[in-house]
């Protein structure tokens, strides 16, 4: 099997050319030291109100040691409030692991008004968020898809190394507007595909089956880049969406039942544009730096985050994470791949069924399919 | 005319006389000849360039004179008896390797005279006729190889019996102010046999002297000769010289001696990691240093990333870091300067050296270009580690590139009164890792340096530089983002040098010099036509910097000697440029960027200037001890942006501007210097505290590369070094070597109201550099002339380090919550090399001479930390998070041998 793996740039450089150099003396190995100092327990917030409807959730949790198994310490028993410049206030309600959740029918995230949160723990610490006010809905041009062709190096089962050439689309987005925008994408994608499926002394059927997955796990923040007129953000590449040949010989399944090569594929596609304040943006770019400064051998400089939420109580305390006001634009694409013309087909929807689930099923299309967004 | 030669002989004789006495022609010298009916004059001359020995004699006695000779191995003085048997001839070695042949009827009349004539023996510097006109007098002159013709750099002339002396500089000149009367001078230098000039000084002369090699050869190349009591006597403190001997008993890496790094085993000069970039003189950055390479700056001094320095050290003459009281002819950094000299030419015959190493090996020449005035020296190295990479069963590894060269080029002229040296440097390095990224970048430098003696009292040197480093990086692991990002900086210099020693006890020394800086901070390109990236092309950068000069070394007596010097530097960041303006209530960043200020070409965007005094004082009480006082300003308008703690080469240099202010560096220092045993033990202990304005530091998670307003970056630090330094240095003996320690701190902090600005809530916090504890213990058993045994120990505390304490989750993303910066220090450094040696032959007939080095690096295999860094595992199906971990890297983690051949020919 073919697994994509993608290097870091720095590391895979350097370590292999010291590797070299020194006839394979160089080399890494776990380093455990003693002495960091772990035991903060830091207040972590993830929170946000956008311009659509509630509610609106709030996460507090509290930082665990660097090196523990991963463990999410919720909080309980907060009061949680999410104010605005108004006056009005609404108490979030806790439902479980540290979430908290304002009522459907409660406070609503209005274009051009201020909010922040607060923040109020059983130990008696204060926290709140620096108020921030709700941009207007963002507009973009166009989100459309390319073909392209990687290089994907990976690993067979036997662990050696192989380069092996990928289609696929990779999805493009542009704006341009006249004030300076700060944007986030998100985007969540249903793979399906179809095969056929004959049982035995059957007849052959179609098979559907669909996966749910994220377009680009990496946070996607963007701004424009003014160019004499206009803040421009041309062919920003999303995310990519792997075409995987299927060129294997039929299958048997369990029952017998001989299982075809993968006849057709395609993509729907869910994409959330947030139109976020410069400070989320710097924020957000900070996640990013994070995330790609792992594994770099020469100790770059450190990215700290530190979000907009302040401990009124204690100056010293610190508190992770982001209360973050913005407004979000949906946009619903679906992509049709046909293997036999090495070519997509795109169209745009006014909406399409969120599925949660990963499944199969036989001889019918289920509703959300994507041929359906064709016809 | 014979009576003028007779005088030669008597001369020569007589001043030789102490070792006329006692000498007797070297036995070590064995003679291998076949001539048949030859000129004597020739088989002379032949003999003279086949073994180190030199004749005196007047040609006209043999001009009709042939001979026949065959003889094998024999030692020299059977050899010459069988040259002149039956000839009115004798011989004389009048000092080893020095023989005088005289007429058989003469030979008692020299000798009678040199008992009964003993004023003249004595050489009269100076005219008869001005003698009691002056209270202080100047001798100068030049000595040189008296085989070679080349330049004895660094040699001893001392008045015998006193402390009173100076050394020859880089083009073999020395200088002496005395008392008119009569004196005994001992000129000496390492490998040379020591000689004593009788002299009577009259009024201010010339005295040209040369040395000859001993009969073995004690070392292949005397990188810096240094009198024995230099440390205690010299005005200059703070001061690193490494001597050849020294340089060549290290083990290293590839086989071959690094100058840069053999400082990182000296007091107060470290480097950031094993085999790290560069070097860090008393808790300064990298860029602190200013690496002059025949009075060019190199602005990257490390090939592979560090692993060797990028100076071929056969072409290196000297090198001499000022760590403190830098003298005020040097500029441009506040922690040090290495000057590095090219190796003055060899001017009689031409000679080959180099080496093959395990990966990569050098070669030098040079000789005569037109007799003596002209001569030339080229050099180049270059690695194979490509080959050496293809042959390996790695997909990565053998898809992937390394490589790297250098070259130099030096040529001079000699006149009488003038010197004109033009010399070319040019270095390269490639990697690539297979379709990864892939770094090409390098030195291109360039000097002309003409010096010329006006008279007695003035002499000159006019000085032009050139230096460019480039670095291209090409992003090649992506889809849409494939790119070039190219960096270039570049600097010419033109400087001009008055020297004036015409005030007794008095040196002056005045100069200026204007600098140029054209730097192209990034340049971005997509490399194909998928690529989405954008042409970009951050503003270029330039600037001038002009300074001038003035320094008074003045001897006050045998005690005192005060070394005043003033430094005026004054620097214009010039346009094309548009400023941004920042609200003054927030940090710098974009979004806050509240206007723009354009300004046309060469327009001055900003300027700074400043005054840099530097001030030393010493005080000698005898020549074994002496007391030395330093204070130093050095102002620096030229920064090096890092990514990283550990130097890399695509690191930008970025010159002072609206934001960025110069760094300022005061330096107080106090040293006292011991010697014992007659200089074979030498001490030391220097005491300084440094403190440092505008220190750049960066934010959290700074951008460097291709930031059109770098500032938005930046944080403006001030910084305090301060530390002890000890030395105990054995220079004779069958084992020598020296132990250092230093005890030292490099903190700075920031000063912002800025939550963005502040690093550890304003409070001071080790820099990257912080290594209190550092020791160094280097020792040579030589076991005989050929062959010596060699170790090295170092122990340093670990450097500061930024390492991950928490982890949480936001936005579905594992982040890592960091400690303050550099909280945590990495464990200590500490390894073992030891060597082994078989230098070259001792028979100086040998054409081909080749010496071996086998060397275990790292001898008990500690795994020293270079860096730390994390990683995340790929969450399961099962649990679907990430795990983080710490890892160490480490460069040598296991005994590594070398072994290298050089050799001379």
């Amino acid at each position: 099997m073919l697994v994509f793996d993608k290097f870091n740039n720095r590391t895979s450089l350097v370590v292999s050319t010291l590797l070299t150099l020194l006839l394979f003396t160089t080399c890494q190995e776990s380093y455990n030291p003693d002495d960091i100092d772990s035991s903060k327990k830091l207040l972590v917030v993830d929170g946000s109100i956008t311009n659509n409807p509630g509610p609106y959730t709030v996460s507090l949790s509290y930082s665990s040691p660097f090196s523990d198994r991963y463990s999410y310490n919720f909080i309980r028993n907060a009061k949680v409030y999410i104010s605005d410049d108004l006056g009005n206030t609404e108490t979030l309600v806790e439902k479980g692991y540290g979430k908290y959740y304002t009522s459907k029918n409660g406070i609503r995230g209005t274009i051009g008004r201020k909010y922040k949160l607060r923040i109020e723990l059983v130990d008696g610490s204060v926290y709140e968020s620096v108020p921030a006010i709700l941009n207007p809905a963002p507009v973009y041009d166009s989100i459309y898809p390319v073909m392209a062709e990687i290089d994907a190096v990976g690993t067979n089962g036997d662990g050696e190394v192989s380069v092996e050439k990928v289609k696929g689309v990779d999805l493009r987005f542009s704006v341009s507007t006249s004030e300076k925008s700060y944007y986030r994408l998100f985007s969540t994608v249903t793979t399906q595909w179809t095969h056929q499926k004959t049982p035995v002394g059957g007849t052959p059927i179609d098979v559907h089956c669909w996966v749910n997955s994220y377009l680009n796990s990496a946070i996607d923040v963007k701004s424009g880049v003014y160019n004499g007129s206009k803040y421009v953000i041309k062919e920003h590449s999303m995310g990519f969406l792997q075409y995987v040949f299927d060129n294997s010989m039929p299958k048997t399944d369990k029952s017998g039942a001989q299982i075809s090569p993968k006849k057709q594929e395609g993509w729907d596609v869910i994409t959330h544009i947030f139109s976020i304040s410069p400070e989320a943006y710097i924020y957000y770019e900070s996640i990013v730096k994070q995330l790609d400064a792992g594994e770099r051998i020469f100790d770059p400089i450190p990215s700290q985050l530190r979000g907009n939420i302040h401990c009124l109580t204690d100056s010293s305390k610190i508190a992770l994470g982001l209360f973050d006001v913005t407004s979000d634009s949906i946009v619903f694409n679906a992509f049709f791949w046909t293997p036999a013309l090495h070519a997509v087909d795109h169209r745009t929807a006014d909406t399409i069924p969120v599925i949660t689930d990963n499944n199969c099923v036989d001889s019918r299309y289920p509703p959300f399919w994507v041929n359906f967004f064709f016809k | 005319m014979y009576q003028k030669f007779r005088l030669l002989i008597l001369f020569i004789v007589i001043s030789f006389y102490p070792y006329f006495v006692y000498s007797q022609v070297d036995e070590s010298i064995n003679v291998s000849a076949n001539y048949s009916n030859k000129p004597l004059t020739e088989i002379l001359q032949n003999i003279e360039k086949q073994y180190s020995v030199k004749f005196y004699f007047k040609n006209e006695w043999f001009e009709k004179d042939s001979v026949t000779i065959h003889t094998e191995n024999v030692p020299l003085n059977q050899f010459m008896d069988k040259l002149l048997s039956g000839k009115q001839f004798i011989y004389k070695e009048i000092q080893k390797n020095i023989i005088a042949i005289i007429p058989k009827n003469d030979y008692a009349m020299i000798m009678g005279q040199m008992y009964e004539q003993e004023d003249v023996t004595t050489i009269v510097v100076g005219k008869p006729s001005e003698a009691g006109k002056y209270k202080k007098v100047e001798i100068k002159g030049h000595i040189k190889d008296g085989k070679t013709g080349e330049a004895l750099i660094g040699s001893n002339i001392v008045l015998e019996n006193t402390t009173q002396g100076t050394v020859t500089n880089v083009d073999g000149n020395y200088t002496l102010v005395l008392a008119p009367g009569n004196y005994n001078l001992v000129v000496s230098n390492i490998g040379y046999e020591t000689t004593v000039y009788k002299v009577k000084v009259i009024s201010n002369g010339t005295l040209d002297m040369e040395l000859f090699v001993t009969s073995h050869k004690i070392e292949d190349v005397n990188i810096y000769a240094q009198r024995p009591d230099k440390n205690v006597r010299n005005n200059q403190m703070s001061l690193v010289e490494i001597d050849s001997k020294v340089i060549k008993q290290l083990p290293s890496l590839t086989g071959e001696k690094d100058i840069i790094k053999s400082f990182t085993m000296m007091p107060g000069v470290k480097s950031v990691g094993e085999f790290g970039s560069g070097i860090n003189v008393r808790g300064g950055g990298e860029d602190q240093n200013l690496y002059l390479l025949e009075n060019a700056p190199i602005f990257n001094t490390s090939h592979v990333f560090g692993f060797i320095s990028v100076l071929n050290p056969d072409a290196v003459s000297s090198a001499t870091l000022y760590k403190g009281h830098i003298p005020a002819g040097y500029g441009e950094r506040v922690s040090s300067v290495m000057d590095i000299q090219i190796k003055d030419n060899n001017c009689k015959v031409f000679k080959s050296r180099g080496g093959i190493g395990l990966y990569n090996s050098r070669l030098m020449m040079e000789g005569p270009m037109f007799k003596d005035k002209v001569t030339f020296k080229i050099g180049g190295r270059t690695s194979y580690s490509d080959y050496l990479l293809r042959q390996l069963n790695d997909y990565y590894l053998m898809n992937s590139s390394a490589s790297f060269y250098d070259a130099n080029a030096l040529v001079t002229y000699k006149g009488d009164d003038s010197k004109l040296t033009v010399f070319g440097y040019i270095s390269n390095d490639k990697f690539k890792y297979a379709k990864e990224q892939s770094y090409e970048y390098g030195n291109k430098l360039a000097s002309l340096n003409w010096s010329y003696i006006f008279n007695h009292d003035w002499s000159s040197s006019l000085i032009a530089a050139y230096s460019n480093y480039n670095v291209n990086l090409d992003y090649i692991n992506t889809i849409v983002e494939k790119r070039r990002v190219q960096s270039n900086i570049s600097y010419t210099s033109g400087k001009y040098n008055l020297k004036y020693v015409g005030i007794p006890n008095h040196t002056f020394d005045a100069g200026i010099q204007a600098i140029s800086y054209n730097i192209d901070p990034g340049e971005q390109k997509p490399l194909d036509s998928i690529s989405l990236v954008l042409p970009l092309t951050i503003k270029k950068e330039r600037a001038l910097e002009g300074s001038f000069y003035i320094n008074d070394l003045y001897e006050i007596n045998q005690v005192f000697s005060l070394n005043l010097g003033l430094r005026y530097s004054a620097y214009a960041y010039q346009g094309p440029q548009d400023i941004y303006t920042y609200s003054s209530n927030h940090t710098k960043d974009t979004i806050y960027a509240i206007g723009t200020t354009s300004y046309g070409k060469n327009k001055i965007v900003k300027s700074y200037m400043g005054l840099e005094p530097r001030v030393s004082f010493k005080i000698q009480f005898n020549n074994k001890n002496s007391v030395k006082l330093s204070y130093n300003r050095n102002n620096q308008y030229l920064s090096l942006l890092s990514y990283t703690s550990v130097p890399t080469p695509n690191d930008i240099w970025k010159l002072s501007d609206s934001f960025l202010q110069p760094l300022n560096c005061d330096q107080f220092a106090i040293g006292y210097y011991r010697n014992f045993k007659n200089n074979a033990i030498e001490t030391s202990i220097e005491l300084y505290y440094k403190k440092l304005a505008n220190l750049l530091e960066y934010k959290n998670d700074a951008k460097i590369e291709m930031n059109q307003h770098i500032e938005t970056e930046l944080i403006n630090a001030e910084g305090k070094n301060y530390g002890v330094e000890l030395l105990l240095k054995k220079n004779k003996g069958k084992l020598d070597g020296w132990i250092s320690y230093t005890y030292s701190r490099s903190l700075k902090k920031t000063n912002s109201k800025f939550k963005e600005e502040i690093i550890n809530n304003n409070e001071y916090y080790a820099s990257s550099y912080d290594k209190p504890h550092d020791l160094t213990i280097v020792g040579t058993y030589h076991v005989n002339r050929r062959w010596r045994i060699g170790a090295n120990f170092s122990f340093a505390s670990g450097r500061p380090v930024t390492l991950p304490e928490n982890q949480y989750t936001l936005n579905g993303q594992q982040l890592i919550y960091y400690s303050d910066r550099n909280k945590y220090r990495l464990p200590p450094y500490h390894r073992l090399d030891i060597s082994i040696s078989l230098d070259e032959s001792l028979k100086l007939k040998k054409k081909w001479k080749g010496s071996w080095t086998i060397g275990l690096i790292n001898v008990y295999g500690r795994k020293n930390i270079y860096s730390v860094f994390y990683k995340r595992d790929t969450p399961s199906q099962a649990n679907n998070f990430h795990m983080f971990s710490l890892y160490k890297l480490y460069i040598i983690g296991r005994p590594l041998p070398t072994i290298t051949y050089n050799f001379i020919f």
